[in-house]
């Protein structure tokens, strides 16, 4: 019988090493989070009132949902010591944060809000922000969808007929490399409405990474794979949507990433300039007001969406592209 | 019936400058299997690339059951050295697409027919389920032989399906593919490229040596079917085969490189 491959032993190690609580991916937080609890209770809040309950809750929330991720993890080794390492610097961070404001007193005033400012904003205009962000979600889906179906669709079809690809790569050579961000005061005033001309921005900018990543990806396809699907009598269809497509989906997800970032960058820089909603929006009306607590406020609440889709973004290339593994 | 006739082709690359194939005239019988042997860039893969309709004769014409054929088409089943399976499908969707293209049946159906044809060549249980990436070289060109299978093409082209794996598994693989040829009522014409003499020998009824887009010689293979390995291996027409073989792959070599 034919050797098989060795995966399958592999795959016992790394689960026998899942079953037992590794100590040394604990250390490091759990120290770092018991100093940091010790500090705010022995040295005293610059400003007499406030309360150490919320920073207390904030440093014991990350330990708590640190162990839960950690503990939960079914990954590698070292996904395991990104976990660890990544929570020991967000510590760090806010612990700086929490001393260099609130504690030791280097940086006050209203331009440094304290963690507990933030904290207790967050609290406040919670359902605010949230409102902001489905509003801003509206905008991002409708541009980078667009962007998403136009992109994938003329790439692959620049890449496979010649006649049109010879149009497209002059095309593409001079307007892609437009930074994006100088069409938005113009296309504000061309378009009828503030959200037509910000889905126009996000879907320009989100188009030409996919559109490019697409067309490379096609274009480097390995013919052979091509041949050996002739070879079984399918229609052109049938050769996009089962060969092309999943053979360049590796090099279109490249694409889709650079154009989620983009469409972010478009989408609240848009929304600085013309809208009356939106998270962008929240954070340019906090920074007129000179409300520098709601300004970190926003841009916390970003950071930590942008995030949470990009993880997304990642766990559906890694499902969709798990044969590669 | 299922013939392949090469009718005066010729093959040039590029500015016509390199011929691939040079006046290739030959027949190819229903139910036979051919070798073409040669050394490398003696233009056996563009006489395959030729009949799988991949590439088309510059001059001449490739024929398929006396119709001119220029184009590929689930008449004739191919199997590359490797590149036959998309990694992207398991084992056993790659089998199950090719079903897809020859029968309009519901899934669950096609689902069990290739599940059966994997079977047959030795891919069984979990192995039918993970992606080709998982299994062995040997595994991987038995699920394409099964693939071949579902296709149930009168004709099969082979391009060096076995020379990526060792040699134990290569003569496992080539017993399999006889026994299930063997097995078909209409046996199947198979084309194989390959640049083994003794696979050359074990498998085919004539083995066509090329030299420089030509043929050099043809040598029919005198061994009754069903062939046994070993018997056949110690008769002495299997050393003047072999030998003949080598000696004219060798000499024109030699002869070409002087």
């Amino acid at each position: 019988m034919e050797i098989i491959s060795t995966n399958q032993s592999k795959v016992d190690e790394v689960s026998a090493g899942t079953n037992k609580i590794k100590l040394n991916y604990y250390i490091f937080p759990t120290i770092l989070t018991t100093v940091a609890v010790l500090l705010v209770t022995i040295f005293p809040s610059v400003d007499s009132e406030t309360s150490n309950i919320p920073i207390v809750s904030l440093f014991l929330g990350i330990y708590l949902a640190f162990f839960l991720v950690l503990f939960f993890n079914r990954g590698e080794e070292t996904s395991k010591q990104a976990i660890s390492d990544i929570t020991v610097v967000l510590l760090f961070l806010l612990l700086g944060w929490e001393l260099a404001t609130n504690r030791f007193g280097w940086a006050t005033g209203f331009i440094y809000p304290t963690p507990e400012a933030v904290i207790l904003q967050f609290t406040q205009d919670g359902k605010d922000l949230l409102d902001h962000l489905v509003s801003s979600l509206g905008l991002l889906a409708s541009g980078y969808s667009l962007a998403v179906i136009f992109g994938i669709s003329l790439g692959t079809l620049s890449a496979w007929y010649g006649r049109l690809g010879r149009v497209m790569n002059p095309v593409s050579s001079v307007l892609a490399p437009v930074p994006p961000i100088i069409l938005i005061p113009y296309a504000i005033a061309l378009l009828p409405s503030f959200r037509a001309s910000s889905i126009f921005i996000i879907f320009i900018g989100a188009f030409w990474p996919i559109f490019v990543a697409t067309l490379n990806g096609v274009a480097g396809i390995d013919q052979r794979y091509v041949e050996s699907a002739r070879t079984l009598g399918v229609s052109t269809f049938t050769l996009f949507r089962k060969i092309i497509f999943p053979a360049a989906l590796s090099s279109i997800f490249t694409g889709l990433t650079i154009g989620m970032t983009l469409s972010f960058i478009l989408l609240t820089s848009a929304e600085m300039i013309g809208a009356n909603a939106g998270v962008g929006f929240y954070i340019k009306l906090a920074t007129d007001f000179g409300n520098y607590t709601k300004v970190v406020t926003g841009i916390i609440f970003i950071g930590i969406f942008v995030t949470f889709v990009m993880i997304l973004l990642r766990r559906l290339e890694k499902h969709l592209l798990r044969w590669q593994r | 019936m299922s013939t392949i006739i090469y009718d005066n082709v010729s093959v040039a690359y590029g500015t016509k400058e390199i011929t691939a194939l040079k006046d290739f005239n030959l027949r190819i019988n229903s139910g036979e299997i051919i070798s073409f042997i040669g050394s490398s860039g003696c233009g056996k893969s563009t006489a395959l690339n030729v009949a799988a309709g991949l590439l088309n004769p510059t001059n001449g014409e490739l024929l398929v059951d006396d119709v001119i054929t220029r184009s590929p088409g689930i008449d004739r089943g191919v199997v590359f050295q490797n590149y036959s399976l998309f990694p992207w499908m398991s084992n056993l969707d790659n089998v199950l697409f090719a079903l897809r293209q020859r029968y309009d049946l519901p899934k669950k159906t096609l689902q069990a027919k290739a599940a059966d044809l994997l079977d047959r060549v030795g891919i069984t249980g979990d192995f039918q389920k993970v992606y080709p990436s998982k299994i062995s070289g040997g595994m991987q060109q038995r699920v394409a032989i099964a693939r071949m299978f579902a296709l149930d093409s009168p004709i099969f082209l082979m391009d060096e399906p076995f020379a990526a794996v060792d040699e134990i598994t290569r003569k496992h693989l080539q017993s399999l593919l006889l026994d299930l040829w063997e097995k078909e009522e209409n046996r199947k014409t198979i084309v194989m490229v390959t640049h083994n003499i003794e696979e050359a020998i074990y498998l085919s009824d004539r083995v066509v040596v090329l030299h420089e887009g030509e043929i050099n010689t043809v040598v029919t293979i005198p061994f009754e079917r069903h062939r046994n390995r070993r018997e056949i291996e110690n008769k002495s027409e299997y050393l003047e085969i072999k030998n003949h073989l080598l000696q004219t792959i060798e000499e024109k070599i030699v002869g070409g490189e002087r």
